[in-house]
């Protein structure tokens, strides 16, 4: 009756292969792009994304500017041939307002924009390849965008989605799992301060089970957190060594 | 700790769709996991160690999908076997049952069925290679997984391959892995059990790529000159039949045996010819091509001077006798015909009333079909249950020990007989069995199945009482100990803790009016007068939710059998025996937790108020039904009760006329009550079942709560009430009964559910008082099934309760014993603010699967019950034969049916006019019999629809009939019947006297 269940193995496996509580592979590069401020590119599984920073630079829109800190914008592209059917989507469309609006919300939660006022700071996110959880991993995208760009933050973000399926939380839903319609709960958090930036679900889901769910996605978000401050330490090294 | 250690890109190729997943290899998944627990190298090795046969087997996925039966015994020899993740997932494509049942298997402890995710392991995942076609490729993962395990466990364990496919094995032979057809296992374990050889299923040697057996026993079918003569035509392949439906050639739909015959199907199919729906007929062995019921075929339509006209009851198809076996002639409908069971379709099935729809055009004449391939087999996982058939059938002369050919006989009259192996076949032939089926060679005359279990000695009641109990699918086995699990403790007590928010209503005089020897109190009623004059009424119902914690297991058990099933002798209850028969049954003389409905009504009926609430009730007396008309009947009882019970009839009468006026139906069933022998359970006698006015007070006050309840759970959930509705029936489906109606002189009016009310009541017969009753009965079975919905599903007109005449319905009084009542009480729960909806209740998908489940198990309840009142009919009469007045609901040419009011039964007599004739008036029903002039003048006789007839009434078992027998003993119509075994339980002399009698 319900397709959620049978799903986890009787080994305790997910169809991928993972067990609950792991996250997917993660790949990253700085500075895919010179002609950006910042940039970068990550993969967590199939899903790919390049983020690329412009700023802080001056306000396009002067009515826009403000004197006593710099505001963030987000723009949010999906190609074509990123899904398994081609398909053009529109700059319009809801769903990427939706996630282009919570990267800017959340970054403008983690940027110190008092250190730039009068200026404004553009996130460009192109999503090459798409398989569940485009919102956490363009967020980490944009995260380490800004990484390479110098931005001051005040913690790395990091995020990762948590949901619950066969009765147990499983980490950083991939684009099968997340079709299930079970409850996808995508996470951003500051992992050194501890302190959530985002959580965003649409289902309906009892109290303890979400809360369960919710830890889930926090613990993700700080094993997520342990791979990306690997990768800027060893670019911010590698930057070092070739500086001298 | 477990890191991703690669990843490698899998691609599927489905709707042209390239769909990249990730795909990840470990290193810590030892070797498998046991009952959900990862497991060792060691480990396995020591439980092959202890275990009998010392070695592992590993399962390819053929194995798996033909032989779960074997697989499900829990033998030694079928101990450690390890299933690989490729081999289920091959099994979840397949046939999900079986992977259910398999993945069971994987989670029973008792068994040592180890589950290895060959997949995800480093070592054991199949590198792709270039051009490989899924199914090699996954016949590879298996060769690799069982390699690496024997590596694993090197000298100490043998592991050996089980596949029944030639290619697997003979490369498995050539990599030097240990591998055989599990029917050669089996042949080699057989000294140690012979009882596997039992359950193995026959394999198809006529598919391509499988083995072969050589040494099985023999061959179910003779063949010529080794070539096996196809008494079928092959089944088109699947993408000939797509393209076929696709151009319009083939048409598709589920075939449906009719009642009595597995060799008369139709099937309903959408969209020919632009009408919606259309019956078309497939009749013969020869059209229906090996499809059984319920399989979703592809057929054609045969060519219009081929069709089946109405008229034409032979029911033979055009094509039947052309089977070129020539020797063997035995079509698998010439089965005994039975003649007297209780009408299992006195609610018409939908399919009944689709049968009289004709194509345009066609005249009187039905559209035929062939079936030329099956879509999809929907043979029942569970098995069928029947018996062996010991006469005629050619025993195939063997060695003892050896395994022959038998024919079993499903109970279930659509489905065909079924050819299986056995080496018990004498053991088994006075036993019940099931029996699986397996497939079906178009080289077969039967389709080939094997044998499963044993049900016990034929004819004993406990083994036909399990047969009814299998066939109608109800679930009997007792309460897992996780649903148990979550009732109450044994002390359990109200406290003021947990009866907060209750409203205290123990000083009411709430009694219960029940039949007796009721223990399961759904229902308990209390009436006072208020002091403006006017009254207050309270029904009160059992307060189950408060014991059934919404999503919990009992729940979900609760929901799954949906109903309690009542039997004759016993009671199947859909929730366990504590909470059914103590702590939510509304006994007398304690406190109980209730969920009451209370009116302000004055005292003509008037409703002024009502409230709901979660009470605690204290209930001053269980009525009887007996009892309380006692109340009603003698004024002289002056105590607190009877006038309750005084004032509830007075409403009840205000309420049922109102009812009536409005057009609700009184319809009738042929009910009837057994005595019972306290001892052995077997019925002395059958009793009409009497109803009395306070059964009509109860209903009456449930009637009430069931409509306010529906009203108002309807106006807080719109779209999410479970609600019941009786659709009305369309006019075709009264044309039988408006014929028998004028046949006989009398005018009904179907026009509505008022209409045909009045007309009955002025429909009856001077001198005979069963005359309307008989139509009421006919009249009811024009109707449509009543049904639960979710009413975001039907829009508002299709809520519409025809029998009732009421615009909205539901179930809310019955929650012990009815899951439908449960959902009711959630939802007025939530209405009136004492628990939130559950979560479930508010997804509309899950609610339409609620209520198809309610549905399906409401109806196999109903006809649970049924059967259980046939076999005991047919106890009683192989007791006690007897002479009876009979009614005749229907005549033909050469046959009568008739309803045997004191008994409820029904049945069919053939008559023979031997040397005489018949003479059929089609308007009046009529059939006159002229006899031969021989006899000289004896004059005619003649007998009607509705005629009052006398009948005798026996159970015989031979060759022709089995079970309850029905002879016509006046008016003479022909030849009598010869009886061809002489009756045992009747002296000769009486039978004698009977004969006369004629």
């Amino acid at each position: 009756m319900d397709n959620r269940a049978d799903f986890i193995s009787l080994a305790g496996l997910r169809p991928d292969g993972r067990r609950g509580r792991e996250i997917r592979r993660v790949r990253s590069r700085f500075g895919v792009f010179k002609g950006a401020d910042g940039s970068a590119y990550l993969e967590m599984g199939q899903t790919k994304i390049i983020a690329i920073v412009k700023g802080p630079r001056e306000v396009t829109r002067r009515q826009d500017r403000k004197y006593d800190t710099g505001i963030v914008n987000c723009e949010y592209n999906v190609a074509p041939f990123s899904g398994s059917e081609r398909k053009k989507r529109r700059p319009t469309e809801r769903k990427g307002m939706e996630i282009a609006l919570a990267v800017k919300e959340v970054f403008e939660g983690a940027i110190m924009l008092h250190l730039y006022p009068r200026t404004q700071i553009d996130i460009y996110l192109h999503v090459i390849q798409s398989d569940g959880g485009v919102l956490p991993v363009g967020i980490n995208a944009a995260s380490l965008a800004l990484v390479d760009a110098g931005v001051a933050m005040s913690d790395l973000v990091v995020a990762c989605s948590a949901g619950y399926l066969d009765g147990m939380p499983v980490m950083d839903l991939n684009y099968v799992e997340q079709a299930l319609g079970g409850p996808y709960l995508p996470v951003a958090v500051l992992p050194e301060k501890d302190k959530l930036l985002l959580a965003k679900m649409e289902s309906r889901l009892p109290l303890e089970i979400f809360e369960e769910v919710l830890r889930a996605a926090t613990d993700a978000c700080q094993q997520v957190h342990e791979v990306l401050r690997a990768a800027v330490k060893e670019h911010a090294g590698a930057l070092l060594s070739s500086q001298i | 700790m477990h890191r991703n250690r690669a990843f490698f890109k899998k691609t599927r190729k489905g709707k042209i769709l390239r769909v990249v997943s990730d795909h990840y290899l470990r290193d810590d998944i030892g070797c498998g996991s046991l009952a959900g627990k990862p497991v060792s190298n060691d480990n396995l090795v020591q439980l092959a160690q202890e275990s009998v046969m010392k070695r592992f087997l590993v399962l390819d996925t053929n194995v798996v999908l033909n032989q779960m039966d074997l697989l499900e015994n829990p033998s030694p020899a079928l101990s450690c076997v390890v299933v690989l993740q490729t081999v289920m997932q091959e099994a979840r494509h397949n046939n999900l049952s079986l992977f259910r049942r398999l993945k069971q298997l994987l989670k029973d402890d008792s068994r040592v069925f180890v589950f290895f995710a060959n997949e995800h392991h480093c070592e054991t995942f199949p590198e792709e290679i270039k051009g490989e076609s899924p199914n090699d490729r996954n016949d590879r993962a298996i060769r690799i997984a069982t390699s690496w395990f024997s590596k694993q466990f090197g000298d100490s364990i043998a592991v050996v391959l089980l596949t029944n496919d030639r290619a697997n094995l003979s490369l498995a032979q050539d990599a030097k892995i240990s591998a055989m057809t599990i029917h050669a296992y089996v042949e080699s374990v057989r000294g140690q059990y012979p009882d596997l050889a039992e359950l193995l299923a026959p394999e198809e040697s006529s598919a391509a790529g499988d083995v072969s057996e050589s040494n099985r026993g023999n061959p179910p079918q003779r063949r010529t000159g080794g070539q096996r003569v196809l008494l079928f035509e092959e089944h088109k392949p699947m993408s000939e039949l797509t393209a076929g439906i696709r151009q319009g050639r083939y048409f598709q739909g589920a075939l449906r045996a009719e009642r009595s015959s597995s060799n008369r199907c139709y099937v309903v199919a959408q969209g020919m010819q632009d009408k919606e729906r259309i019956a078309v007929y497939i009749r013969g062995a020869q059209c229906i091509n090996r499809a059984v019921d319920g399989d979703i075929v592809a057929f054609e339509l045969l060519p219009e001077a081929e069709w089946y006209s109405q008229g034409d009851t032979s029911g033979g198809a055009t094509k039947e006798e052309k089977t070129p076996t020539g020797g063997e002639m035995e079509i698998p409908d010439n089965r005994p015909t039975e003649n007297l069971v209780p009408d299992p379709t006195a609610q018409p099935a939908i399919e009944e009333i689709e049968k009289t729809k004709t194509l345009e055009g066609a005249g009187t004449r039905q559209p035929c079909g062939r079936v030329v391939g099956i879509i999809r087999r929907n043979w029942r996982e569970k098995q069928y249950c029947g018996s062996l058939r010991v006469e005629g059938d050619r025993a195939v002369a063997s060695g003892k020990g050896q395994s022959t050919s038998a024919l079993f006989m499903p109970v279930d009259r659509k489905i065909p007989w079924v050819r299986i192996q056995t080496r018990q076949r004498d053991v088994l032939s006075t036993k019940r069995i099931l029996v699986a089926m397996d497939s079906w060679p178009a080289w077969c005359k039967y389709p080939l199945g094997h044998y499963v279990k044993t049900l016990g000695e034929k004819g004993a009641k406990a083994t036909e009482t399990e047969v009814i109990l299998l066939e109608h699918e109800i679930p009997h086995e007792s309460f897992s100990g996780k649903v148990l699990a979550c009732l109450p403790p044994e002390d359990w007590a109200i406290t003021p803790e947990n009866s907060e928010g209750r409203k205290d209503l123990r000083h009411l005089p709430v009694l219960s009016i029940d039949p007796p020897g009721c223990k399961d109190i759904d229902d308990a009623l209390h009436a006072r007068p208020l002091e403006n004059g006017n009254l207050e009424v309270g029904v009160h119902i059992a307060d189950v939710t408060h014991f059934v914690e919404a999503g919990s297991a009992l729940d979900q058990e609760a929901s799954s059998r949906s109903t309690s099933t009542y039997l004759v002798e016993r009671r199947l209850d859909m929730l366990p025996g504590m909470l059914t028969e103590t702590l939510c049954s509304l006994k007398p003389n304690v406190d109980r937790f209730a969920f009451s409905v209370i009116w302000e009504m004055t005292p003509a009926g008037v409703i002024v108020d009502v409230d709901f609430c979660k009470s605690i009730i204290h209930s001053v007396a269980g009525l009887t039904y007996n009892e309380a008309q006692l109340m009603l009947d003698d004024p002289n009882i002056q105590d607190v009760k009877a006038e309750s019970v005084r004032r509830l009839n007075d409403l009840a009468k205000i309420f049922r006329k109102r009812r009536m006026d409005s057009g609700a139906l009184t319809l009738a069933s042929p009910e009837v009550r057994f005595v019972l022998d306290s001892e052995s359970q077997n019925p002395t006698d059958v009793q009409m079942y009497a109803l009395k006015e306070t059964n009509a007070l109860v209903e009456e006050f449930m009637l009430l709560a069931n409509i306010t309840v529906g009203k108002k759970i309807l106006r807080h959930f719109p779209t999410l009430s479970v609600l019941r509705r009786h659709p009305s029936p369309s006019r075709q489906q009264f044309d039988g009964l408006l014929a028998i109606a004028q046949a006989v002189g009398i005018k009904l009016d179907v026009d509505n559910s008022k209409k045909l009310a009045q007309s009955l009541d002025r429909a009856t017969r001077e001198g005979d008082p069963y005359f309307n009753k008989l139509l009421r009965i006919l009249s009811t079975r024009c109707m449509m099934p009543a049904q639960y919905f979710c009413s975001g599903e039907q829009s508002q007109e299709d809520w519409h309760h025809y029998g009732l005449a009421a615009p909205i319905y539901t179930h809310f009084t019955s929650p012990i014993r009815r899951y439908a009542d449960v959902c009711v009480h959630r939802l007025l729960g939530a209405a009136i603010g004492v628990a939130p909806l559950p979560a479930f209740l508010m997804d509309k998908a899950l609610l339409h699967n609620l209520t198809e489940n309610m549905n399906r198990r409401h109806r196999s309840a109903q006809l649970a019950g049924r059967a259980s009142v046939g076999l005991h009919t047919e106890m009683y009469f192989a007791n006690n034969p007897t002479e009876e007045d009979a009614f005749v609901l229907s005549v033909d040419k050469t046959k009568l049916s008739v309803i045997v009011p004191r008994f409820g039964i029904e049945g069919t007599i053939e008559l023979d006019a031997g040397d005489g004739t018949f003479d059929f008036d089609k308007q009046a029903l009529k059939l006159v019999y002229v006899p031969p002039s021989s006899v000289g003048d004896v004059g005619q006789t003649s007998i009607q629809i509705m005629d009052k007839v006398r009948v005798f009434v026996d159970v015989v078992n031979n060759a022709r009939h089995q079970g309850a027998r029905m002879t016509l003993i006046s008016p003479v119509m022909g030849v009598g019947e010869e009886v061809p075994v002489p009756e045992p339980a009747i002296p000769s002399g009486k039978r004698q006297r009977k004969t006369k009698g004629l």
